[in-house]
């Protein structure tokens, strides 16, 4: 089945996903970006560029490059908006024979629409061309304040490119789709987007089978790039503050100023403060002439606070637009790139009094929604297969208590998992199953599931016989618990319903706890495993010590079984440090039982060191001591 | 009543073998899914590797740009006085650039090429005599592309 592309045809940027294997994903195009910016040109070679090949060459070739088409398409040239933006715009306009808007681009005049459409032809060839197959069908998305006629020019826009438009969707729409909140019945949402040059504010209610947009508000003139210009301007000033030198007229300096901006834009999302460093940003009479400065979160926040506080009040107009108190307000959506300013997703966690959604993308979320409700429409969405996942770690308990991890949380079932263990003592004659759920790291603080006991394994030192445990969990998260003892090929099971069957309040109080106790489990089993292998190491060192007989010197042999005895008894202590120093003076000991076997015999047998090697490797394949 | 028992189950088992089926379509589907995702995952995978080192190299190439300034502005006395020191540092600076072109960046051509903004991004115009229009003149920060890619446009001045 074709697939549907999902278009978020932006004011600055554009973004496009497709629904693979039931999942959204963001394609990227053929320049291997992720956003394309929305910018056609006429070059002066007479070469038609779109997107970032346009957006290169629009500073030499300002009048014949097309960008925020977004804000005149399916206008009329005497609404005000449009007077508003042509005294801004570099490139002509003019009123079309039906009263709506035409641009020039070289000698012709096209209609926005037109421009649009050959942003989304290229995106269309370059989806394309990442897919390996032909795409006729699409999404597009448009801001939900679009009227009639903005909407059919859009719609316009798809199918001159070549698209068959199934459905012109709301931005936040789209961003609910991706979030999935299309499920969340009675509820009522705000999306926020805080984009390149435009602020959208809307309020959503998802009823029964729709979602409906209850209010629209926001400033078609505010953006990210006002906060850049805002930096960019703070740095100059500071430059000119330090040096004496304004910069402002000189393009190159300014160029690499409005780049050390970007970065310390992007950088103050994860950091409080950076480094700006332009080193000969520009020179004078005097020499060279070297940028250098701290910049911190708290002065940027600073600086652009009315944008933030203006945003802020808008959003809250909304809110009351739609009716609505701020209480009432379920969900909160963060859309746009320049949300991930700290200062910004606190200032809308504020006013909601909660965590606003930011967890996909906040550049592709809407195009992400685009492709999902493609998804829905073809049915590759609601037909797949909506699978589970093991919400907590499953595993069983081996030697000293600790719980070996089977099948790790999160796991997508149908799942299954076989590891082979051994035996803990020399002629065990069975080993319990003990099937645990949880994350802690020793087995009394996690949920016991369920136990069983294999019995009838032939008498073997310890470490030789395989049992093989199986875990299977199946579509409806019945968990089925195999022991097979390798030698003889008995096994027994144990099957476990609802092993996910807990509460969200225990899954939550689960994995709190073991974030909680990490540090001390931690503790718990180094302190395990030091005597698991300090225990290995006795039992090892003693068969050594029997199988050399008088081959070691009677001297050795007293001081391997003094070290041997000290071991032993440091090993029921619960000092870490004892059992690894003892462990360290045996190891180090034993040692001279494989020269002397070396130096004695051409036929040597096991070297010592090596089988202690191999005995810390059968740690991982324990048992437990019952 | 008789009658009717075989139609019923008739019906039941047509019911069931288009239930087979269609889990049977479902199954393929699952699994045709799976294998085309693994295989487009191994090519992605590829990219991802040839390009992990994408943003590394844009670091180390604006610390070189930086690195170029300083060596541009060499104060002439420097220059004259200390020839062995700055014929060192000038190996070590040719080391660099040969170790940024053995990961793949090749520096992207300027003057003289016609503009191609796949490659270069214009920041100004030079009122040229002796050149078409639309040549590169001047190359402002230069440019890189890795295994073809462009990492960052060269910025250049061209020729009116």
């Amino acid at each position: 089945m074709a697939k549907i592309l999902g278009i978020d045809l932006g004011t600055t940027n554009s973004a496009m996903a497709v629904v693979e294997v039931g999942q959204p994903r963001v394609l990227e195009n053929k320049e291997g970006m992720r956003t394309t910016p929305s910018i056609v040109a006429l070059g002066k070679n007479g070469e038609r560029y779109v997107g970032v090949t346009a957006k290169r060459q629009s500073v030499t070739n300002p009048t014949n490059t097309i960008f925020s088409a977004k804000r005149l398409i399916g206008r009329r040239f005497s609404d005000a908006e449009v007077q508003q933006d042509k005294g801004s715009l570099p490139y002509e306009i003019r009123e079309g024979s039906n009263g709506d808007v035409e641009v020039k681009m070289g000698d012709k005049w096209y209609k926005p629409a037109e421009i649009s459409a050959m942003v989304l032809q290229k995106m269309k060839a370059d989806a394309e061309d990442k897919i390996g197959e032909k795409i006729t069908d699409a999404i597009i998305t448009v801001p939900a304040y679009f009227d009639d006629s903005q909407r059919k020019a859009t719609k316009d826009a798809g199918e001159i490119a070549g698209l068959n438009v199934k459905r012109v969707v709301n931005e936040p729409t789209a961003a609910a789709l991706a979030y999935g909140f299309d499920k969340k019945k009675n509820e009522q949402i705000v999306v926020y987007d805080f984009g390149g040059g435009t602020f959208d504010v809307s309020v959503l209610e998802v009823s029964e089978d729709t979602i409906e947009v209850k209010s629209t508000g926001g400033d078609t003139h505010l953006g990210g790039d006002d906060i850049d210009q805002r930096i960019i301007q703070h740095l100059a000033e500071e430059f000119k503050k330090d040096q004496g030198v304004d910069v402002t007229k000189d393009q190159l300096a300014i160029q690499r100023l409005k780049d050390a901006a970007e970065k310390a834009k992007h950088e103050l999302s994860s950091t409080t403060q950076t480094e700006v460093n332009i080193p000969f940003l520009t020179a004078d009479a005097s020499g060279p002439k070297h940028f250098s400065m701290t910049f911190t979160r708290a002065k940027l926040e600073d600086l652009v606070k009315d944008f933030i506080d203006k945003s802020i009040e808008l959003t809250r107009k909304t809110v009351e637009e739609a009716g609505f108190k701020i209480s009432d307000i379920d969900e909160v959506i963060l859309v746009g790139g320049q949300t991930r300013m700290p200062a910004i997703s606190n200032a809308v966690k504020t006013l909601f009094g909660k965590e606003p959604h930011k967890d996909i993308n906040p550049d592709e979320v809407v195009a992400i929604g685009a492709a999902i409700q493609g998804g829905i429409m073809q049915g590759d969405i609601r037909d797949v297969l909506l699978l589970d996942v093991t919400p907590l770690s499953l595993g069983i308990e081996t030697l000293g208590g600790v719980m070996t991890k089977m099948i790790e949380k999160n796991t997508t079932v149908p799942a299954s998992k076989t590891q082979v263990f051994s035996t803990a003592a020399d002629n065990q004659p069975s080993v319990e199953i003990h099937v645990l759920q949880g994350e802690r790291s020793m087995s009394v603080d996690n949920k016991t599931l369920g136990k069983f006991i294999l019995d009838g394994i032939p008498p073997a030192p310890r470490g030789v016989p395989q049992v093989e445990v199986s875990f299977d969990i199946d579509a409806n998260g019945i968990l089925n618990v195999k022991a097979k003892d390798k030698g003889t090929g008995k096994e027994q099971s144990i099957k476990i319903e609802g092993s996910s069957g807990l509460t969200d309040g225990e899954k939550k109080r689960m994995t709190a706890e073991a974030e909680q106790f990490a540090a001390d489990d931690a503790k718990k089993k180094e302190l395990v495993e030091a005597r698991n292998l300090a225990e290995s190491l006795v039992y090892s060192s003693e068969k050594s010590l029997k199988d050399a007989g008088d081959k070691v010197s009677a001297d050795d042999k007293k001081g391997i079984e003094e070290k041997i005895e000290t071991l032993r008894k440091a090993k029921d202590s619960d000092s870490l440090d004892e059992i690894k120093k003892a462990t360290e003076e045996l190891s180090q000991a034993i040692q001279k039982i494989g020269q002397a076997m070396y130096g004695s015999a051409d036929q040597s047998k096991e070297q010592p060191q090596e089988a202690k090697a191999e005995e810390k490797k059968e740690e991982e394949k324990e048992e437990e001591k019952k | 009543m008789e009658k009717q028992k075989p139609q019923k189950q008739n019906k039941e088992l047509e019911d069931c073998k288009k239930q087979t089926e269609e889990y049977l379509n479902g199954w393929k589907r699952a699994q045709a899914d799976f294998i085309n995702y693994k295989n487009s995952e191994g090519q992605r995978m590829e990219e991802f590797a040839k390009f992990a080192n994408e943003g590394l190299m844009a670091g180390l190439i604006e610390l070189a740009d930086e690195a170029d300034l300083a060596w541009q502005h060499m104060p002439e006395d420097v220059k004259k006085d200390n020839q062995d020191w700055v014929s060192g540092a000038s190996e070590v600076r040719k080391k660099f650039y040969e170790f940024l072109e053995k990961q793949g960046l090749e520096k992207i051509k300027t003057v003289g090429e016609d503009f191609n903004p796949l490659m270069h991004e214009s920041v100004g115009e030079v009122p040229a005599e002796n050149t078409d229009s639309g040549k590169v003149v001047e190359e402002v920060r230069s440019g890189y592309t890795l295994h073809g890619k462009v990492v960052r446009p060269a910025r250049v001045k061209i020729s009116k």
